[in-house]
């Protein structure tokens, strides 16, 4: 690159000044600059930037209730024969893949309350769309099932507590029933 | 100035009442759900799962394996661990066993499988969580009363499938096709059961053509048990259906079933029926 002189005069001489060479300092900030931008810019020119993201299999369930209290049986329940509680339960589900909701009974019975065993057939439910009520078991039976994505899905159940005059001792007798979520297949 | 204050007040209420209508989730996750591998014979693969607390109280929840066993419809039973003979629950090491979560509160779980090293096919089995804080009895007793509590508890069920690369073999049949009785609003049901010969988890999709005395389709029906596709787990069979409807003709039909089961060729079978009047025999 050459040189540029600058003439500059002092007292009548003229002297030599060797200027900064200007085209040399651009060179080394093109140069500079070149070599610290972003690799993206240069990625760009050569090859695709990728991205993505790894989606799991996700599922969730709500129960809107924990504990669930029949109405207090009264005399017209035991002339029925039963007392039926609508929209007992709620259980909402959400899934990303196709899903699958079962139910079953964590007891083999309802208790005993002097010596009366309350037989876990006395406990009824169904889906409150359904028309006919199922007994619960201590083997999973599928609530409802879907070969589709469910978002926020609300499941109602009813109850039905099979009860008569000479059926029970009076008492408290209680149920465990277990919610299990899984994937379909 | 007033007028502002006015615009802003909406805001925030319209806001607030966005946010609240927002379904808010309890219970807990766990995730991911499903754990399909494919490591080869041999190898041990670790992996891990996310539980988190969405509730406002603490919860405990047992972690445990267990194989399980697909019914004819679909049911599905949870089995001890080395009961299937294609189960892997008994290779699965899970830790911890036991979780303590407070609210909002995420761990981790971690779990480890081993594949034997005469591992083929399809392997399977699910991690069970299951929560053990039950909730207490709300409910005072009154003398001379009765009263009935039921207490729910949630579970989640993590599938895991392991399929050893390069060993799968593909195999199924139709092993019974029959009309049942008409239980669907007077449809005619027409069940078939296809039967997994295979090693290997197969996903299904099928049809029923009716095929009249003339050689002719005069109708064709999707298979399913509620949903399409079906899946078979080796060694298995599966009762799938298709509704052939009321509008017949008196004739004599056959019905010709076929399967896809992913498999080099396609599985049928096919049955005759007849219809006089309007009874089908």
């Amino acid at each position: 690159m050459p040189v540029r002189w600058r003439w500059r005069s002092e007292g009548g001489k003229l002297n030599k000044i060797q200027k900064k060479n200007s085209c040399f300092a651009i060179m080394v900030i093109i140069s500079a600059i070149l070599f610290f931008w972003p690799l993206s810019i240069s990625a760009d020119e050569t090859s695709g930037l990728s991205t993505g993201v790894t989606v799991p299999v996700i599922q969730s369930m709500d129960l809107n209730r924990r504990s669930f209290i029949f109405p207090d049986v009264s005399g017209a329940n035991l002339d029925e024969g039963f007392i039926e509680a609508k929209d007992a339960a709620m259980i909402t589900v959400s899934s990303n893949v196709p899903w699958q909701l079962t139910i079953q009974s964590e007891d083999q019975d309802m208790g005993k309350v002097d010596d009366n065993v309350k037989p876990l057939s006395d406990f009824l439910w169904k889906k409150s769309e359904d028309a006919s009520y199922s007994a619960v078991s201590t083997k999973g039976q599928i609530v409802d099932s879907s070969a589709g994505y469910a978002d926020h899905q609300n499941i109602e159940l009813d109850y039905k507590m099979v009860v008569g005059w000479t059926r029970d001792v009076p008492g408290t007798y209680s149920l465990t029933l277990r919610f299990t979520l899984s994937t379909l297949h | 100035m007033m007028k502002n204050q006015a615009v802003i007040k909406i805001f925030v209420l319209l806001f607030t009442l966005f946010f609240l209508s927002v379904p808010v989730m309890a219970g807990y996750t766990v995730v991911p759900m499903q754990f399909t591998l494919n490591a080869n014979p041999g190898k041990t693969v670790t992996r891990t799962m996310k539980v988190e607390n969405m509730e406002k109280t603490p919860i405990s929840l047992r972690i445990s394996t267990t194989d399980f066993i697909k019914g004819l419809h679909g049911e599905e039973k949870q089995v001890e661990p080395g009961t299937v003979k294609r189960g892997c629950a008994g290779w699965i090491m899970v830790s911890p066993k036991r979780l303590e979560l407070a609210p909002h509160e995420t761990q981790t779980v971690n779990f480890s499988m081993t594949i034997p090293m005469n591992g083929e096919g399809t392997y399977w089995g699910n991690i069970f969580v299951s929560q053990i804080s039950k909730p207490t009895r709300s409910k005072i007793i009154k003398k001379g009363k009765t009263s009935f509590q039921i207490f729910t508890m949630q579970d989640m069920l993590i599938r895991v499938l392991e399929n050893v690369p390069g060993t799968e073999q593909k195999q199924g049949v139709i092993t019974d096709i029959s009309i049942k009785d008409h239980k669907t609003g007077g449809k005619t049901v027409v069940e078939v059961i296809f039967e997994n010969q295979g090693n290997s988890l197969l996903k299904c999709s099928g049809q029923i053509q009716i095929i009249n005395d003339s050689g002719e389709t005069v109708k064709t029906v999707p298979l399913d048990y509620g949903h399409a596709p079906f899946t078979v787990y080796p060694g298995g069979k599966r009762a799938v259906h298709g509704y052939i409807g009321e509008n017949l003709l008196p004739g004599n039909y056959l019905l010709l079933t076929v399967i896809d089961y992913g498999g080099e060729n396609l599985v049928a079978g096919e049955m005759e029926m007849e219809i006089r009047g309007r009874k089908i025999e």
